[in-house]
This record gives C-alpha cells, structure tokens and sequence, in this order.
C-alpha cells in the first residue's frame, strides 16, 4: 500500500490524494505494481546509462587522449547508437557535441546540423500542463556538478512541431582536473506509457462520475459476492460505499428472492454470461425496493472471471406507474363495458383503438377482429356514406351526431343514436363515438305517432260535430244516430250502439244500433240483468268496460253464445253515459276481427261520445224546461212593471199625503191659534180687571185658563216646528243680538215656575257683554227648552244656567239636581216623541218633542246639544252654538 | 178726535178681542170682515191705519193691501199685518209688499195697544 501511495503521488494517477481504495482494490493489482514499479526502474536504469555513459565518454576522451584503443571507440560509438535511449553531449558552455541516432528522431535535428548549437535550441523541456519552460538544468548540472534527472515525464517539442513525453536525466562531464567538461544528457520517449495512463484516468474518472450521476446502481462483487466497489448512488437506499465494502451484496435482499439471486449469482460465475433479473431490496428505511440488475462477469488478464460488475436500477416507481397503468386501463375498460351503449375510439385512419363489450355485442365480431377492423365495415352499405361524412365532420368541427343502424356480422339491423367527438389521443386527433339503442325510443315514436294520428282524428270527429248544426239543434233520437255514426267511423268499430236502463234498472233498451257495414240504424232490443247478470254488474260500477277478448272477458263472456260469436265480435268498449249525478245507460263499441286492444286515448274518446250523448238527453230535457222558465219570466217580467208602476204611483201619492200632511198641519196650527187668540187674549182682559172687576177666586181660575192656553199654543208651536223640519221648511233668520238678554227673557218665563216649585235658581254669565249672530228666535226656544225640562223634572234643589264663550262659539249650559237619566235612555234622548220614562210621563206633561227639536234646530244653526246625567243625581245639558259673523248687519 | 183704526178680521171672537182692547186705548175701531170690505171703509172712512189679517175668506189680507197700496187715495196708509201665521217667511213676505209691521196671533192684551201705536203717522200720532 505504501508503494501504492507513494507511487500514486508520483505518477500523479489520482488527483485525490487520499484516493479510493475501492477503486485501487478494481484495479488489477498485477497492473498497478508493474506500473507503479516501471517508472521507478526507468529513473534508475536512466541514471545508470547516463552515469555509464559518462564513465565511457571519460575513458573515451582519456584513450583518444591517450591514443588508445580504437576498439573501445567503436565499442562506445555501437552502444551510443544500439541503446533506445537518446543520447545528447554538450561541452561545458552547453553547445550540443553529440547526438546519437534516437536523439535526432526525437529532437528532430540531425547532429551536424545541430553540432555546435546551444542545448536549449535542441531540447527545451516544456512542464506538460503550463506549457512553459523549465528550469535550465544544464546550466544546474554545470554549475552544481551532479546529476538531475525529471520527477515526471516532461514535454519535448520537436523540430518539426511534434510533441513527445520524455524522461531526461542529465551529468556532468569532469576533466582530468575534475572540473566539468560537459554534461550528458539521456532522453526515454515515455509518449506512449503517458498517453495510455492519461487515458486511463480519464476512463476511471469517468467511471467515477457516471457511477455518482447515472441513476442506476453500481457495484463490483467478488467470487464470492462481496461489494468491492459500490457507487455513491448505493448510500442513497443502503448505506456509505465505504461502508459497503467487502460486506455480502446478499444480505439487503428480500429474503424471498435471496436464493434466487444466490443461485443466479453462482450460475453467472458458472456460465460466465451475465444475466439480467427483477428481485426486492430492503433498504435502509425497510422500504422494499425493486431493482432490475444486470450482471457480467469481468476478467483478469488471463481470461479468467474474477469480478461481476452488478448494475442495478430502481425500478419501484416503474412498477408503480405500471400499477396504476394497469389499474387505469382496468377502470376504463370497466367504465366503458358497464356504459348502456357502445363506445369506440379511433383515430383519423379509422384505426380502432378501444372499444367496448357492447360494440362487440351488438355487431357480433370478436375482440381479435376489432383489432383490424375498419369501422364502416359494422354500417349497413347504404348508410356508409353518411357516416363516413360525419366522421370527417367530426373530425373537421369536433362534434357530430347521426341515427344510424348497426349492422352485425349475421345482418342484423340495430337503429343507434351516435355521438361522436373529436379528442386528442397521445398528440393524435382520434374521434370517440358513443351510441345509444334507440329501438325502443322509435317504437315509442312510432306509438305516439299512431296516437296523434287517432287523436286528431278524434279531435276532427268531435270538433265537427261540434260545429255542425247537429247536436244542439237536433232531437235527441236524431243527435243519438249522429253520435252513433260518429263513434264507428272515428274508432272503426263494426256496431255501435246505445241504451238507456229502465227505471228499476232491471234492463237496458236500445235507443240506436248503427252497423258500419250497410249503415244501418235500428233499435228497441233489451237486455235483462236477469240473462246477464255480470254484465249488469259490471255495468253497475259505472265505469268503462274495455274487454280486449270479450269471450274470455268475465264481464262480457255471457254474450258469447247469443251475442259474440253469431256476429264474429271479438273486442267490445262500453261507457257508462252519465245523467246528473248517476249514470242513465252505456255505449257499446264492437270491433269484429281479430281481437283488439283498446288504447286509452280510444277508451277516452269513447267516454267522450257517452258525454255526448248525456249532453244531448240533457239539452232536450232542458229545452222543455227553458219553455216553462221564458213563460215563468214573462209573467214575472209582466208583474214587476205593474208592481213598479203600483210603486210609482204609491210614491206619488206618499209624497202628495206628505205635502197634504204639512199643509194640513200649517193650516190646523193657524186654524188653532186664532180661537187660542181668543182664549189668551180674552182671559188676559178678564185677569187684567179691563172688563170689569174680577174676585180672587176668579182671577186664579183665570191664570189657569190662561196657562192651559199658553201650554196648548206651546203644542201646536212644536208641532209646527216638527211638520217644518221634517218638510225642510224651517227658515233660519240670523241676527246679531245679546246673550244676556236672551237669558234674562228665559228667567223672566221660569220665575214664576221656579218659585212655584220652590228651587234655587242661579244664572252666570262670564261675558255680559257678549253677543251672538245666530237665530235668536231659535236660540231662545232651545235654551228655554232646556231650562224648562230642568225646572220640570227637578223637585228639590237648584237650576243653574251658564254661559261662557270660546272664540267660535257660546255654550249655554243647564244643569240640575233633578232626577237624571238612566244610561239606557241616554242613547234615545234626543228622539221624537219620547219621553224617558214611561212613568215620567204621566208626571211630567209634555209632548216629548223638545229635546228633538232642540237638537234639530241647533243642528241648523251649526250647532248642538249635548246631554250628560247621572240618574238620581241630576242632568246637564248643553247648547253649543257658533258665534257667528257679528259684524254682519242685522236684516 | 180720536185716531181711526180700520181693523180688517173675519174671526168675530178676535176682531171684537183687538176691537176692545183698541177702544179701551182711546182709539175709533172701524172693524171690517174681510179684504173687500176692508178696502170699501178705507174709501169711505179714511182711517189712519189698518190692522189686516191675512187670512180670509173672499180677499185675503195681500191681495186688500196690494189694492190699498195701487190706489192713490189708500197708498199713504200704514198697514200693520196681525196674523197667526207663524212663518219668518210670511213675515218677510208682509214687509215686503208694504206692511209696515207684522204682529203675531195670540195677541197680548197688555202691550197690543202700544205696539199699534208705534206704526202710526208721527202728525197724526201728535194729534
């Protein structure tokens, strides 16, 4: 090893001074000494020529001196010529004296052109990285009188531009004396040695290298399978190269593929052929780790198979990707074989690329046929064509649709929908197609047609007829035959017919029988519920009786002998035809032929030609009914215009009784007041002793007389008054006149009752200058009115009238301790002819019109009278009347 | 010589009632029983003033004064309508047509004569 090191640091093989004893351990060891030892033995031998030579060229030049031997000479001269070595001489001054044959060729210069020349010009050593001259070590030799020789091989530039790696050692020449005379100077080509080591290193450099960078991993076994050399890569999942050497490449092996890997390890070594393998490694994390490894063998100089060079590569993530591949695929292939319909993929060379289990199902061929397939070969001839447009169009605009048939390999024809979409598959425009079965969808298509065509026609047969002058405007026998007619052309059944129940509903009477063939209308056959009872009772549950084999049918079977089979009928639709709340009878559509199915929209229609029927039985009965109703009406229409008329007239003559009333009433007041004239005039002469004397008896009898008159023309005042308000005849004349005269009149009245009665009567006025425009007349009658009730209907304690004024208006207020109003009679107050109380009246006389015709008339004046009472304890009522404009002139 | 009062009122219990209390007045009553009598005494008696019902029968009241009024020998005598009719509007109907003053039935025996005295002439009042 020491040799090793020392050798490394002199031959420069690796640039690392500690190097890798991995990579010294590769390398054959047998080389590495003899080249470890070659250089060594060169530099030697080298010096040994040299000094050689030197003792020749000595004794040489002492014999020429001498004159001796000439043999010796030739001698020298031979073995100068014979050695491999270059041989050049210089004298002292370093001119060049000799050269032999080997340094001509590597100097490039002959030796007579070169004689005489400084050394220099011959051979100038160049250091072989910098490319820049040395140290002169002629000149050293000369100066220091020893021998030197290159650690390292040097750059020897020739004449003619060529390069050479030498190894030169140079002595000196000494005299007699011992002084130097000359310097010999040996040159060893090493060109070739130095150019294969250089290579070599750069090869084992670049193994270095690869092995760190490349992703795989690599590794040197021995014999026995120990790791000799293991890249960087190896630490990564395992451990440090250093740490790996010379340990068992076995031992990280999954423990189920070890003995494989052994015995395919002992078999490489056996076979000499390497091999390649997939096995599990565990790493250093436990994680397993697949490797596919490739193993060839590599031998020694002799042939023999001394190491395996293992290269081994991570395939996990591979298996993985694969894994997820595979799972891929098998997840699209589940996906488009679950798909309802078919799916195809293919690309712009109608090249089949996938498809699913449904294609192949559908047009029959096998999953190996597919794989060359054209797909216009699965469409029938006539429709390639424009599938092969839609595909281009697909392909042009990235979508296309077409209904298509799929046509199989045995001929059979499936209508498809297809859907096609153009897509990128790996960089490739593909067009993918997907299909639906769309037989069902046109059989429904062709169903609904069939439908709409019936409909229409229904539709048509009932729109006719309605329009028509038919039905409403015929009888209803006639309408019946029209319906009949209507039912068999429209639903094609061979008999119509129609029957009504009898009115125990014990049998059903043929109102009209309308056979297609013959056209024949007939009529008046019954049937019993006792001959056929289940049809009865199938009938009795009011609804629809379809019976597609009315043979078999339990509903309709009975008729089979009598009926079904002498007329060939195969099919029958009955509906219940519906008066009012309950049904009345049924129609009967029979199909003869093969049997037939009834589609609801017939059974509908047929239920429409029963309503058609009700409506007819309807409108005829309800034609009769109309008859009664316009008579009925006219009659009625008749009597309101008498009654109107009897009205008009009635209120004629209410309002000439209403003014007959007011007339009569003005003319009896004024008819009742001229002998009141008298009477009040007369008994006033009398009292007033004008006619003579009176006694006191006399005069007391007269006061009442004339108190009796008073009361009475009070009466027949209020009366007036009523007769002129209910007849909008009161007149309201304002003036502007003084409040406090108006009181003071009303107490003047009461005094005398008031003392009578022996009460407290008290007046205030808050204003006694205030006045009021207004209807003087009018005020004073409701003031006096409401100060009379409170004399009157107050037995013991106090009357107190009050006025106070507010800007707009004065109110004059009554209050008494009298004896009050019930609650219940408050709300009635102000109604005429009432009295409160019914007992009230027999004390308290009055017509009941006072408080009436005080509300009214303050309501004239813009006023009103207000009533508040407690019962037992007394009542106050108050007159609110506005101010009015009291600079207005008096009229 | 007392002042002449030409009553006009077909009521016998009245006219001898306003005729009493006019004479025990002072005054000389010339009674009349309706309006087409009223207006011959007028003609013939050339009274100071007329008291004038309205109401009665053969000439009413309006129509006796309307006549008075159209006839220059009458037209210069104040006319006073005493009437149980009992409407504002039959009193501003008298004013208008030229009575001088309108008394409400019943009359007041008390006052009467005063009330009539207001609307005779001042110079025959003076007198």
């Amino acid at each position: 090893m020491l040799n090793l090191t020392f050798m490394n640091g002199r031959c420069a093989l690796c640039r690392q001074p500690d190097g890798s004893p991995a990579l010294l351990a590769w390398l054959p060891l047998a080389q590495a000494n003899d080249r470890a030892i070659e250089p060594l033995l060169l530099g030697s031998a080298l010096v040994g020529i040299a000094l050689a030579l030197v003792a020749l060229w000595s004794m040489w030049q002492r014999r020429r001196e001498l004159g001796h031997t000439r043999v010796r000479e030739q001698w020298l001269a031979t073995m100068l010529r014979s050695i491999g070595d270059g041989v050049i001489a210089t004298d002292a001054a370093g001119r060049v004296t000799y050269m032999n044959g080997v340094a001509q060729e590597l100097t490039g210069w002959k030796e007579a052109d070169a004689a005489q020349k400084p050394l220099v010009k011959i051979f100038q050593p160049l250091d072989r990285t910098s490319r820049l001259p040395g140290e002169n070590f002629i000149d050293r030799v000369v100066r220091e009188g020893c021998s030197t020789s290159t650690d390292a091989p040097v750059l020897l530039v020739a004449r003619d531009g060529a390069e050479r790696f030498v190894l030169s050692n140079a002595s000196p020449i000494r005299g007699e004396d011992g002084a130097v005379s000359g310097v010999v100077l040996a040159l060893r080509d090493v060109t070739a040695k130095e150019l294969g080591e250089s290579a070599f290193q750069a090869s084992q450099e670049m193994f270095r290298i690869i092995t760190d960078h490349i992703s795989d991993y690599v590794s040197v076994l021995d014999l026995e399978g120990r790791r000799l050399f293991s890249s960087n890569s190896f630490a990564r999942i395992l451990s440090s190269p250093r740490d790996l050497y010379l340990t068992s490449s076995f031992a990280e092996v999954h423990p189920d593929d070890r003995e494989r890997i052994k015995d395919l390890f002992v078999e490489t070594l056996r076979t000499s052929v390497g091999q390649r393998t997939e096995y599990r490694l565990i790493s250093r994390d436990g994680e397993i780790v697949e490797l596919e490894s490739v193993a060839t063998v590599i031998r020694d100089s002799t042939g023999r198979t001394d190491k395996v060079l293992v290269v081994s590569r991570d395939i996990s993530e591979r298996r993985r990707a694969e894994e997820r591949g595979r799972l891929e695929r098998e997840f699209s292939d589940t996906l488009i074989n679950s798909m309802p319909g078919i799916f195809y993929l293919y690309d712009a060379r109608r090249k089949i690329l996938r498809w699913n289990k449904n294609l192949e199902t559908v047009t029959g061929y096998t999953t190996q046929e597919f794989e060359t397939l054209d797909p216009l070969t699965y469409f029938p001839e006539e429709e390639k064509a424009l599938v092969h447009e839609r595909m281009l169009k697909c392909f042009a605009e990235g979508q296309s649709d077409i209904e298509v048939h799929l046509l199989a390999r045995d001929g059979r024809r499936t209508p498809y929908y297809v859907t096609g979409f153009r897509i990128e598959v790996g960089g490739r425009p593909c067009m993918l197609g997907v299909g639906i079965d769309i037989t069902a969808r046109l059989a429904a298509e062709e169903a609904l047609r069939a439908t709409m065509h019936r409909l229409r026609r229904q539709n048509a047969a009932l729109a006719e007829h309605a329009r028509g002058p038919g039905l409403l405007n015929a009888s209803h026998h006639e309408a019946v035959r029209k319906i009949t007619e209507l039912a068999a052309e429209t639903l094609q059944a061979a008999r119509v017919s129609v029957w009504f129940y009898n009115e125990d509903r014990s049998k059903i009477r043929c109102s009209d029988l309308y056979e297609a063939v013959g056209r024949r209308h007939s009529s008046g056959m019954e049937l019993t519920a006792a001959d056929y009872p289940a049809y009865f009772r199938a009938l009795a549950e009011e609804r629809a009786i379809p019976a597609d084999d009315a043979a078999t049918d339990p509903r309709t079977c009975e008729f089979f002998p009598d009926y079904l089979q002498p007329l060939g009928i195969s099919s029958m639709l009955d509906a219940p035809i519906r008066g009012g709340a309950r049904m009345v009878g049924v129609i009967c559509h029979e199909h003869t032929g093969p049997r037939r199915a009834w589609k609801p929209d017939e059974q509908s229609f047929a239920g429409s030609m029963a309503d058609l029927v009700a409506l007819s039985l309807e409108v005829s009965r309800r034609d009769y009914a109309e008859a009664g109703l316009r008579e009925a009406h006219a009659s009625l229409e008749i009597k309101v215009v008498q009654r109107t008329r009897d009205l008009e007239a009635a209120n004629e003559r209410l309002q000439e009784l209403d003014h007959l009333k007011s007339e009569f009433l003005s003319t009896m007041s004024h008819e009742l007041r001229t002998p009141l004239n008298s009477i009040i005039g007369f008994t006033g002469i009398l009292r007033q002793g004008l006619a003579g004397p009176v006694n006191e008896e006399q005069t007391k009898q007269l006061g009442m007389v004339q108190s009796s008159a008073r009361h009475l023309l009070g009466l027949i005042n209020d009366l007036l008054d009523l007769s002129r308000i209910e007849s909008g005849k009161m007149e309201i004349t304002r003036e502007t006149f003084a409040v406090a005269d108006l009181v003071k009149e009303v107490v003047q009245i009461l005094t005398p009752l008031v003392e009578q009665q022996k009460l407290r009567f008290e007046d205030r006025l808050d204003d006694p200058g205030l006045t009021l425009h207004s209807d003087r007349k009018r005020c004073f009658q409701i003031l006096l009115n409401l100060a009379n009730n409170a004399v009157k209907f107050t037995d013991v304690g106090l009357v107190r009238l009050a006025v106070r004024s507010t800007p707009e208006h004065v109110e004059m207020t009554v209050s008494d301790t009298g004896i009050g109003i019930k609650p219940e009679n408050m709300t009635h107050l102000f109604e005429a002819f009432r009295q409160v109380d019914g007992s009230a009246r027999r004390v308290y006389e009055g017509t009941g019109l006072g408080l009436y015709l005080s509300q009214q008339l303050a309501t004239m004046l813009g006023g009103h009278v207000r009533a508040e009472s407690e019962f037992g304890i007394g009542s106050r009522f108050t007159f609110t009347v506005p101010r009015g404009v009291t600079s207005e002139p008096t009229p | 010589m007392s002042l002449k009062i030409l009553l006009a009122e077909d009521n016998a219990s009245n006219r001898y009632l306003a005729t009493f209390l006019l004479k025990d007045a002072g005054f000389t009553v010339i009674p009349a029983q309706n309006g087409s009598d009223a207006l011959r005494l007028a003609l013939a008696e050339n009274p100071d003033l007329v008291l004038m019902d309205i109401q009665m029968p053969e000439m009413d009241g309006y129509e006796a004064a309307r006549r008075m009024h159209a006839d220059p020998r009458l037209a210069a005598i104040p006319i006073v309508a005493v009437t149980s009719y009992a409407m504002t509007s039959d009193r501003a109907k008298a004013l208008e047509m030229g009575f001088v003053g309108y008394i409400e039935k019943p009359i007041q025996p008390l006052t009467f004569a005063a009330e009539i005295a207001r609307f005779l002439p001042e110079k025959a009042a003076q007198t």
